[in-house]
């Protein structure tokens, strides 16, 4: 489980700036076996080697024990698994053989007072523009980068999911929060039907018109388009040229195609359905002219010869044969053509020259889902400049990338500056400061570092580290409790964003809190007043709920408020009100137009005989009518009389707002 | 939000089972025939005049009300509002 922890703003002191990176992403211990331990080569070494020096009163373990107990480890586990960076918990660690009782317990007393150090999987910046997401959105790893967890762990972001991954359903909310570009993969609806997709009409049987029928075989449509553009038409027969079977037809039939409103003739030759040209061959049989094979119609298509014209959709077939006739020959394309295995390769290029790639599992239109494209490792030394993916397979010509996206320069910053960490697996370590010298605070039993968060002069005393640069102390305090071996031990040292977990107190007051913003499960109501023992710490009656409310204030995430919201709506339109307001909404008001012809009055009631035609019309003032001259002073005066009234109801309105009385609404 | 959500929930939970009746749901076409009727009376009023500003009228006390509503509620609130 990933959780984001909200680590306090760097100081102007911070000795290596990350720019952009300002969050380091932890990994969440629960039990022994989750921690992550970094044996760092120096110190293996010098316990090794053993030491003369007396270990701290207070040290568990005398250094001249430890040493020796290391030795041994060392020999248990041979010399390459202990230089190696990233060794196991020291729980785990095998019990030397060959000890005796009191090394034994020596032994069980280190591995007791053990500090396993966090480990920063994920150090939060931006890889490209449509990858600003991570962090501030990732959810318990819900979300990656946009091109999902192969291209994140490829640059040494260790995401689930995938932003673009046909299969998620709430990918459209997603991209639109994480600003990702999934457009070339919802392109593609995942479903094929055999045939379906060829050019309409170029399949099937004979098409007839005026008696001259055509039996086409298909060309394959691509499974999705570039933005913009036309589809692609690729897939064509085993020669490489949709089929046209005219049987016994005595001339060629000629093919066009309708691209961007525009009819292409079969005449070009240039490359397959792209630019402003399309390729469309026939395959003639019989005793055509030419001579049988693959024939590439020369005759241009136009619309003064629309008799000639077969139309199949935005597609049309022309042929000269006198009779042409049904094909008797059957598809000239295969079902390898009709429905092609294809792969996506991503490619990482190096931002100082270099280039490594890899390719995907092949996939096929009929399999429904277009897989992640797998991005390969990269390997020492380079930072990755920009990630490439594109499409390779039958028909396809892979010029234009699916996906291109250059590193920003925060990145390569940080990759330059913390190579080892693009695999993710480096530690963000502690040094207590002596002199010239530097301890770490792990692997460590003598707790050196005991208190030292409550110490005024930590920032003099202690050090942090990432990757082995030094960076500003304020990135280590998520260890403000880690060196408190009880705390330890029970592991509710960090803030569990997952559980809701906490350790127990020191977050109320102390100013220890390590506040998980995303994530944050919100604490039922009871939970936010003190129980047990505690109900009788009047402190608490004040503290805990505050920090539910501290807890409440932070931002919602986002889908705490979709799903709020949802639910709220969804109450209200059920309610009275809510119905009311639906049809209230579908209101349409017309004002009356303007006209001069007055209000007619029916007068039914009188007997028809007596009764005027169309009853009496009042008001009448058109042009000629005796009340015309009067009608326009009218309408003034009843203009302002109504402006003015409104006016001072406004005044009134907004003079009540602030309980006010005696103005000109008054 | 949850707590007022939730309380939301509980207040609209309170209203009976009702539905709109039909006669409020096409009052709109009832009232569009009286102003069809108006019509004829363009000659001696400004019915976009009359319209615009009445209806400015009507926004202005509906926004006054629901402000002064607003605060009335919020004055109830515990630590907040100083009718409690």
């Amino acid at each position: 489980m990933v959780g984001v922890f909200i680590l306090p703003p760097q100081t102007a002191q911070a000795a290596t700036a990350l720019d952009d990176i300002t969050h380091l992403d932890f990994e969440t211990p629960k039990t022994a076996a989750d921690w992550r331990v970094t044996t760092p080569t120096s110190v293996i070494k010098d316990a090794s080697r053993g030491s003369s020096k007396r270990s701290s009163s207070r040290s568990p373990v005398s250094k001249s024990s430890y040493g020796r107990i290391a030795g041994k480890m060392r020999v248990t586990k041979g010399v390459s698994a202990l230089n190696t960076q990233w060794g196991n918990n020291p729980s785990t660690w095998p019990e030397p053989s060959k000890q005796g009782a009191a090394a034994r317990n020596v032994i069980a007393q280190t591995k007791a007072a053990w500090k396993a150090p966090a480990t920063p999987l994920n150090v939060l910046g931006k890889v490209g523009k449509a990858t600003n997401v991570v962090g501030a959105v990732m959810l318990g790893g819900d979300l990656g980068f946009a091109l999902g967890k192969e291209v994140s762990g490829a640059l040494g972001f260790n995401v689930d999911g995938t932003l673009c991954n046909p299969g998620f359903e709430d990918g459209g909310l997603i991209a639109a929060v994480t600003s990702a570009d999934c457009s070339k993969w919802n392109e593609f609806d995942g479903t094929y039907n055999e045939n379906g997709d060829r050019i309409p009409g170029m399949t099937g049987p004979a098409s007839c018109v005026s008696g001259k029928c055509v039996s086409l075989t298909g060309a394959h449509l691509a499974p999705y388009s570039n933005p913009g553009t036309y589809q692609k038409v690729h897939g064509f027969s085993s020669t490489g040229y949709a089929g046209v079977d005219v049987g016994s037809s005595t001339a060629a039939p000629y093919l066009y195609v309708k691209v961007n409103g525009n009819w292409l003739s079969s005449n070009k030759s240039s490359v397959n359905g792209t630019g402003t040209t399309a390729r469309f061959c026939a395959t003639v049989t019989g005793s055509s002219v030419p001579s049988s094979g693959v024939f590439c119609a020369t005759a241009a298509l136009n619309s003064t010869h629309p008799d000639y014209n077969l139309f199949f959709s935005e597609y049309l077939l022309k042929s000269t044969a006198s009779t042409p006739t049904a094909a008797t020959s059957g598809a000239k394309v295969t079902e390898t053509d009709l429905d092609p295995s294809r792969i996506m390769r991503c490619t990482i290029a190096g931002a100082t020259g270099g280039a490594v790639s890899a390719v995907s599992s092949a996939y096929k239109e009929s399999g429904g889902v277009i897989p992640n494209p797998v991005c390969p490792a990269v390997p020492d030394g380079m930072v990755p400049g920009k990630v490439t993916v594109t499409e390779e397979g039958q028909g396809v010509t892979a010029t234009e990338p699916l996906y291109e996206e250059n590193t920003t320069d925060a990145y390569k910053k940080w990759a330059a500056d913390f190579p080892e960490c693009q695999t993710g697996m480096c530690i963000l370590d502690m040094y207590k400061l002596d002199g010239t010298k530097k301890k770490t605070c792990f692997v460590d039993p003598y707790d050196r570092c005991v208190g030292w968060f409550e110490d005024p002069q930590r920032d003099e005393k202690y050090s942090c580290e990432y990757a082995g640069k030094s960076i500003s102390l304020t990135e280590c305090y998520i260890y403000a409790e880690i060196f408190n071996t009880p705390q330890t031990s029970k592991g509710e040292i960090f803030y569990d964003p997952d559980t809701g977990t906490t350790s127990p107190t020191p977050e109320i007051g102390s100013g220890k809190a390590q506040f998980a913003k995303d994530g944050v499960k919100p604490k039922d109501f009871e939970d936010c007043w003190p129980t047990g023992w505690n109900v009788f710490n009047p402190a608490l009656w004040v503290a805990q709920p505050i920090q539910c409310v501290a807890v409440w204030a932070f931002v919602p995430r986002d889908e705490v408020v979709s799903e709020n919201a949802t639910r709220m709506f969804e109450n209200w339109a059920e309610a009275p009100p809510g119905k009311l307001g639906t049809v209230m909404t579908a209101w349409e008001f017309v004002p009356p137009s303007s006209g001069c012809g007055g209000v007619t009055v029916g007068l039914e009631f009188l007997p028809e005989q007596i009764r005027p035609g169309g009853g009496i019309t009042f008001f009448n003032a058109c042009p000629g009518d005796l009340m015309e001259p009067y009608a326009g002073f009218v309408k003034i005066l009843l203009t302002l009389a109504i402006c003015v009234a409104a006016t001072f109801s406004v005044v009134q309105s907004v003079e009540g707002i602030v309980g006010y009385r005696g103005g000109i609404g008054s | 939000m949850s707590i007022a959500t939730n309380l939301s929930g509980w207040f609209v939970g309170m209203f009976p089972e009702w539905d709109v009746p039909e006669f409020i749901a096409q009052l709109d076409g009832q009232v569009n025939a009286v102003f069809a009727g108006l019509s004829g009376l363009g000659a001696w009023v400004d019915f976009n005049i009359t319209f615009t500003v009445v209806g400015l009228a009507l926004l202005a006390y509906l926004t006054g009300l629901t402000i002064k509503a607003a605060r009335a509620v919020a004055s109830y609130i515990p630590f907040v509002g100083g009718a409690g």
